[in-house]
């Protein structure tokens, strides 16, 4: 079953078409990475699929009324900087109308799977980057979502912290998600079941990181061949 | 003739904190030597020693021949400096920042910041843009321009690429090599490995040292470390019992991977966890650049174990 799907969808901000008939389909449980450079459309596709924008034309799955379904983890801090982390987690069960004590046990569920123990009562804003990342996981999955779009979540994070998130990534996974990553690192999306390619709005391949490196020596440069 | 740098035990105190503790490295003329570890590693503070904006606490270092205690001021006039905090005017065009910075230098003629501009990549639009509007690719590119305006014989890039799409990051590495093929020596300090496997050598450091250095090869070679590459059905529950078992298991696809010391043989202890399932192979692989560092990191400091 595709959990995950935008189908010939079309989205253009003025004269800037950000996203030309794009197709993606992940299906339940699996892991896809989306990749491409800045600009390319990565952030713009994610919210057409979490029904944060409406597509000019296309389909999307979940969309605006899979909404409860999906945990979205948006590209950059989104977290209140001056509330701790715990108020943060708060906050966020609240909007997804968990009760107090359903709040209480995920917190602390979560707070344990993201290594963030301890950290309860830190300011969101002066954490580290891995950390502000993994909060911005813990966040998104709060109310338990089989689908996660996660929007470039290792930006600018050190290899050890990287290493951290993915293996929450993981576990995920392991675990039944369905989960499309954006990611401006190849080396991290070749970690997926399968990875999208996306160029200036189009999907110039989809396919097993294997299928896609063919005969070149990463899939950094059968990318570089495909786009130039 | 001499190396570019050549450290010896040097430290930088800063309070208690020992940001940079007893590095003892040697970075050779035209080489391009890479800086890699987790923020905190000591790697901007490194470069900030090498370049002369920090004093050292203890120890020593050359860079260019001259004494980083001493010759501070000639050795800013033979480097160039890319920082992460970025070192333009954001309120004056690309343009106007480079015939700044060619005033401070002196002796740099309007044709050398048009060739500069030429081989980065900058064309007339964005150098007539204010630095402040830039896109962080183009930003990155004219910061590079502007360490490089007065023909340093030693250039430090403090993550040069963080930002830059994979057609710039081909460009600029492009342009690295044809400097460094010209005899212009390269300290870059990044985050990311697929980068650091471009460089000639490599210093890994954590909580101010250096663990290991050598080229990307000789790292993975001798790490010590080989890939246990395991597929098995259903793998979720492959992977959930091993990284039970094995916390450094990781992903990749849906088969599972296992780093382990070199010569250990675990095959059977894996297929002893993975009873009742059906493994199709169990394979040894070599190490990649992230592996390797990893499992340093991990085994050396006991600092950010990944949770269980």
């Amino acid at each position: 079953m595709t959990e995950i799907l935008a189908e010939s969808v079309v989205k253009s901000f003025g004269r800037l078409s950000a996203l030309i008939d794009v197709d993606v389909a992940v299906p339940s449980g699996a892991l896809f990475g989306l990749v491409g450079a800045d600009g390319a459309g990565k952030t713009t596709l994610m919210r057409c699929i979490a029904g944060l924008y409406t597509p000019d034309s296309g389909r999307v799955l979940p969309g605006r009324e899979g909404q409860d379904r999906l945990g979205f983890a948006q590209q950059g801090f989104h977290l209140y900087g001056d509330l701790t982390v715990d108020e943060n987690i708060e906050f966020f069960g609240r909007l997804y109308g968990l009760d107090h004590s359903r709040l209480a046990a995920r917190r602390a569920e979560l707070l344990g799977f993201a290594g963030l123990e301890g950290s309860g009562s830190r300011l969101a804003g002066q954490l580290s980057g891995g950390m502000k990342q993994k909060l911005t996981l813990v966040c998104s999955l709060l109310h338990e979502p089989p689908i996660l779009l996660l929007d470039e979540p290792t930006t600018g994070v050190d290899p050890v912290s990287r290493r951290e998130f993915w293996d929450l990534v993981e576990h995920l996974h392991a675990r039944g998600s369905t989960i499309l990553l954006a990611s401006a690192y190849f080396d991290e999306v070749e970690r997926c079941d399968e990875v999208v390619y996306l160029h200036h709005g189009r999907v110039l391949a989809t396919g097993p990181p294997e299928t896609l490196r063919g005969e070149h020596a990463s899939l950094e440069e059968a990318f570089l061949a495909v786009t130039s | 003739m001499t190396s570019a740098v050549t450290t010896t035990m040097l430290t930088r105190r800063f309070g208690s904190l020992t940001a940079v503790d007893q590095v003892t490295l040697e970075v050779d003329r035209g080489e391009v030597f890479g800086l890699v570890g987790p923020n905190g590693a000591g790697k901007t503070t490194l470069i900030r020693l090498l370049s002369g904006i920090y004093t050292p606490s203890d120890g020593s270092a050359t860079v260019l021949g001259f004494d980083i205690a001493v010759d501070r001021r000639r050795i800013r006039q033979h480097i160039g400096y890319q920082s992460q905090a970025f070192s333009l005017y954001g309120e004056l065009t690309v343009d106007e920042n480079l015939h700044f910075y060619a005033e401070i230098y002196g002796g740099i003629d309007h044709g050398r910041i048009d060739d500069v501009c030429g081989a980065v990549g900058l064309d007339g639009a964005d150098r007539g843009q204010r630095s402040s509007e830039l896109s962080t690719g183009i930003r990155q590119r004219a910061a590079l321009a502007a360490a490089i305006l007065h023909r340093p014989q030693l250039v430090f890039l403090d993550e040069p690429t963080s930002g830059v799409d994979p057609a710039g990051r081909r460009d600029l590495w492009a342009f690295i090599r044809t400097l460094a093929r010209e005899g212009t020596t390269f300290v870059v300090s990044t985050h990311v490995m697929s980068e650091a496997e471009r460089c000639d050598r490599l210093a890994l450091m954590s909580d101010g040292r250096v663990l290991d250095a050598g080229s990307p090869a000789d790292l993975r070679h001798d790490s010590g470390i080989t890939v246990v590459q395991v597929e098995a059905e259903p793998w979720q529950t492959a992977y959930e019992r091993l990284k039970h078992r094995w916390p450094a298991v990781t992903l990749q696809g849906t088969k599972v991977r296992l780093p382990a010391p070199t010569g250990s043989d675990l095959a059977a202890a894996i297929v002893q966890e993975l009873r009742g399932l059906r493994v199709r192979a169990v394979e040894n692989t070599p190490p990649t650049l992230e592996d390797t560092f990893i499992w340093r990191i991990h085994h050396v400091t006991g600092a950010g174990s990944p949770p269980r």
